[in-house]
């Protein structure tokens, strides 16, 4: 007979586990996404654990991170890029196939182009002839790429201040 | 075979429809079991699906899907309403266009078109129902005017007239002039109107130059006026006390008569009374023992107490009348004015108050228990909010007008036996009658022949009231009672706050008067489904989308959980086509899960931490939305229930378990986790069976492959079959 599932008792601390696991991976998922490794290139995970946590879904972690090899250690690791959950500290560190000569050297002509971008305006909003004489629409496009030229280089340097 | 890539709806749909109607899924027969009983509110039998529709419908198939589930013998009973005054008019139209005039048939030769009509148009909207899913028990199908059920409502007609809850009389009734019928008072609008205040003057009569001055805003209905109203407090008019005054172009003289009732801060004081034609002054003539002078023909154009104006309509009249008074000296001055106008619910006509002899149905016994029993919950509304505007008309009722002067519809029985105009006899049947009117004028010679029953037809809510007990054969005397003994009380209604007076109220009173019981135990009130911009969705806007043109889009399924995904209870559902998108962007993401699992080899290895912690938390994280989902259905938040399992389907299952499970590109997944995983699949079509009935049935029939045989078990499952 056709039924609907009768709801059985839930264990709270299964969830808790996970839940505490799901942030883990969130933080990790966005070191990928912020320096831009792939989800399928493999990291190692290092954990400097602070605090009694969870450990239940190590494997789950493990398993949607990518991650080669995860290990608790009671030092904090150098060359890695990190993030905190709860009080615990996190490592991933660098490796070879995470290029991080190559992910600064991008960023770096990333931010020469943007500087040039934000000279070619500043130039332009610096004369004021072309202040005085162009449209209003003209001079507040100057402006607006002045602004997001500035906004973008903050951002890169905050990137490239994360590698250091 | 391959399995296409994107969910093919429509093929699948129909297939599976099909099949449960082959099967018999949907019927239900008395049994030990619980039984939850939902009735359809009967949409108009010649109508088609319009986006209300689509969502109380769908509402009321995921109650019946899942009462269905939970092991109850769930009855959704499905039927049409004759909708008296509705049809009557689009049948008058088609006559018309075929250049037939009512006028010119008699009785049967019109009813006949109506059936012809009936069954012509009928029924399409209960097939346009299929389409969605709906799991009705269409073999208990019904219809307002099917022999029994029309027996039914003349049955209790009898019934309250004997009681002495229906009688007749003249009353001031809600004349629609293009329908020709009385109306009651819930089938006038009210609306706010530009008017025109009209100041006229009234020469006082046997004094030298001596004026009144009035202010109308029917100009028009001055040829009715009987009297001149003042407050016997205001002082200006003192002087005038015990005169008369002459009503202009009519000439006639009218005595000035003193009531508290006049405001004498509106107009100039000075109120012409005209007792036939508005229900405060037919109050105040009756007090006054005033004349009551109708000018009206039924059509709404004046009668011969017109005068010069006899045989034109009322508002062609108002022009011109204002333009002699102006020209003969009598209007003072115009002045803009809002004022609320009733019109037709139907015809949008504008209501003439009339006087007129029609049979009502006394209220205030019936609506007693009515009333007690929402009040205290025994009747639960959903959300509660209504209870307050139940309230307020509940304990305002007035009688009820059930008189229709129109021909489909029940007929009222009442025969007339000679000319006056209390020679009748109410009776179930002809024979019955003519026993009664021998008995009652003493002349045995009587014979059918010199009966001649009432033209009338009552109010279409005269027969819905009696839906969920008449649909169970709650009157049929030759019939045991089983049927209404196990399915009534039913369980929820579904339906619009619009009709909750019409419809709702009614229901009630009728299940305390003849069943001494609740008709039902819930009633969820939907919103009204408005377009993007706020406004409702009507034909003339153009604005409402076609429901089977959405259904061909993007699929029952598709359209049901767009429906859903906005309305919670007695709020007003903005509605987006975009939102049937999303819709379908669930199902196909069910779709492409179904795929993946599909794609899976299973091989005899040991299973992974990772998938065997996957299962454990899934399997407790399902349980708690499951608890949440139960709670949010208990307490009608289906829109609540329908996020939770939106959520569980598409962040839970999809986003987190299967990509937790999922064996690295081209491996081999352990037959441990894929054995589970086909169980945790099963239990999610499950829970997403009431909103999504036919995606949840899997892909049956394509091949033999282990994940799919097993899909198609689950579909069985969630189906609510014997498997």
């Amino acid at each position: 007979m056709a039924t609907w599932p009768e709801v059985q008792k839930v264990d709270q601390s299964i969830l808790d586990g996970f839940n505490f696991a799901d942030e883990v991976i969130s933080n990790i998922r966005n070191i990928r996404k912020e320096k831009n490794i792939a989800n399928k290139v493999e990291i190692e995970l290092r954990i400097k654990k602070n605090q009694e946590t969870d450990t239940s879904f190590d494997s789950v972690i493990q398993k949607i991170g990518n991650i080669s090899s995860l290990e608790y250690t009671s030092e904090k690791v150098d060359n890695a890029f990190s993030f905190i959950v709860k009080s615990n500290e996190y490592f991933i560190p660098f490796s070879e196939d995470i290029d991080v000569e190559a992910e600064i050297e991008k960023l770096k002509a990333e931010l020469e182009y943007t500087k040039g971008s934000l000279a070619i305006a500043e130039k332009k909003l610096n004369n004021e002839k072309f202040v005085a004489g162009a449209p209003e629409q003209v001079v507040a496009n100057e402006k607006r790429k002045q602004a997001e030229a500035l906004a973008k280089i903050k951002v890169i340097e905050e990137k490239l201040g994360s590698f250091a | 075979m391959e399995i296409p890539k994107i969910y093919e709806s429509t093929k699948t749909e129909s297939k599976w429809y099909d099949y449960w109607m082959k099967e018999g899924f949907f019927n239900s027969t008395p049994d030990d079991r619980e039984a939850y009983t939902i009735v359809i509110p009967p949409p108009n039998v010649t109508g088609v699906l319009h986006m209300g529709h689509m969502l109380n419908n769908t509402i009321q198939d995921v109650l019946v899907r899942r009462a269905r589930m939970m092991g109850k013998n769930a009855c959704w009973v499905p039927g049409t309403d004759h909708a008296s005054i509705a049809t009557e008019a689009k049948v008058v139209t088609k006559l018309k266009n075929e250049g037939i005039d009512k006028a010119d048939l008699s009785r049967e030769e019109f009813l006949e078109h109506c059936w012809e009509w009936t069954h012509k148009h009928g029924g399409i909207i209960l097939e346009q129902l299929k389409k969605l899913g709906a799991s009705c028990d269409w073999n208990r199908t019904h219809f307002t005017m099917d022999e029994g059920y029309y027996k039914a409502v003349i049955q209790v007609f009898c019934d309250l007239h004997k009681k002495g809850n229906i009688y007749r009389g003249v009353r001031m009734v809600n004349w629609d002039p293009q329908a020709l019928t009385a109306l009651s008072d819930e089938e006038v609008n009210h609306k706010e109107v530009n008017s025109k205040l009209y100041y006229v003057r009234y020469k006082v009569q046997d004094a030298d130059d001596e004026w009144v001055t009035i202010a109308t805003t029917r100009p028009e209905t001055i040829m009715g006026d009987s009297a001149v109203c003042i407050n016997p407090n205001d002082t200006r008019y003192k002087h005038l006390i015990g005169k008369s005054v002459i009503v202009p172009i009519a000439n006639r003289s009218i005595p000035i008569i003193l009531d508290e009732y006049v405001d004498p801060e509106f107009g100039t004081g000075c109120l012409k009374i005209t007792p036939a034609h508005d229900p405060n002054d037919y109050e105040i003539g009756i007090k006054h023992n005033l004349d009551s002078i109708d000018i009206f023909n039924d059509n709404g154009t004046l009668n011969a107490h017109g005068g010069p104006y006899e045989g034109k309509d009322r508002f062609e009249v108002r022009k011109a009348i204002a333009k002699d008074l102006d020209e003969q000296g009598y209007m003072v001055k115009t002045e803009d004015h809002i004022n609320k106008i009733g019109f037709s619910e139907r015809t949008d006509a504008v209501i003439e108050p009339k006087l007129s002899l029609q049979w009502f149905c006394k209220m205030e016994e019936l609506a007693k228990p009515a009333l007690e029993h929402v009040m205290n919950d025994d009747i639960a509304f959903h959300p509660p909010k209504f209870k307050n505007s139940y309230k307020h008309w509940m304990e305002n009722v007035k009688d009820w007008c059930v008189s229709r002067q129109l021909w489909w519809g029940h007929q009222i029985p009442a025969y007339f036996y000679g000319k006056g105009i209390n020679d009748y006899v109410v009776a179930e049947t002809i024979v019955e009658a003519l026993e009664m009117a021998k008995a009652a004028t003493g002349n045995d010679k009587l014979t059918v022949h010199d009966l001649r029953q009432d033209a009338d037809v009552m109010d279409t809510w005269f027969s819905s009231w009696l839906w969920p007990m008449a649909v169970f054969g709650g009157f049929d005397k030759d019939n045991d009672s089983k049927e209404l003994d196990y399915y009534y009380p039913t369980n929820d209604l579904v339906t619009a706050p619009e009709i909750m007076f019409f419809w709702v109220a009614r229901m009630i009173m009728a299940g305390y008067e003849y069943k001494n019981e609740l008709p039902f135990k819930n009633v969820y009130y939907t919103g009204i489904v408005r377009d993007k911009l706020g406004r409702k969705m009507s034909k003339s806007l153009g604005n409402s989308p076609d429901p089977i043109g959405l259904i061909e889009k993007y699929g029952a399924d598709g359209v049901r959980v767009g429906m859903l995904l906005s309305s919670p209870a007695g709020n007003d559902l903005p509605f987006d086509s975009s939102q049937c998108e999303q819709g379908r962007n669930f199902t196909n993401k069910i779709w492409n899960a179904f795929r993946l699992v599909k794609s899976w080899e299973a091989k005899d290895f040991d299973q992974p931490e990772y998938a065997k912690k996957g299962i454990e938390w899934f399997e407790n994280k399902l349980n708690e939305r499951l608890a949440e989902i139960n709670t949010s259905y208990d307490q009608f938040r289906i829109s609540e229930a329908l996020m939770s399992t939106y959520k569980l389907v598409w962040d839970d299952f999809c986003s987190w378990y299967l990509e937790i499970v999922k064996p690295a590109y081209l491996q081999p997944i352990d037959a441990t986790t894929y054995a589970k995983t086909l169980e945790i699949f099963e239990t999610v079509l499950r829970i997403i069976h009431p909103f999504t009935p036919f995606i949840a049935e899997g892909d049956k029939g394509r091949s033999t492959g282990t994940v799919r045989k097993r899909l198609h078990h689950c579909g069985n499952l969630a189906r609510g079959s014997e498997s």
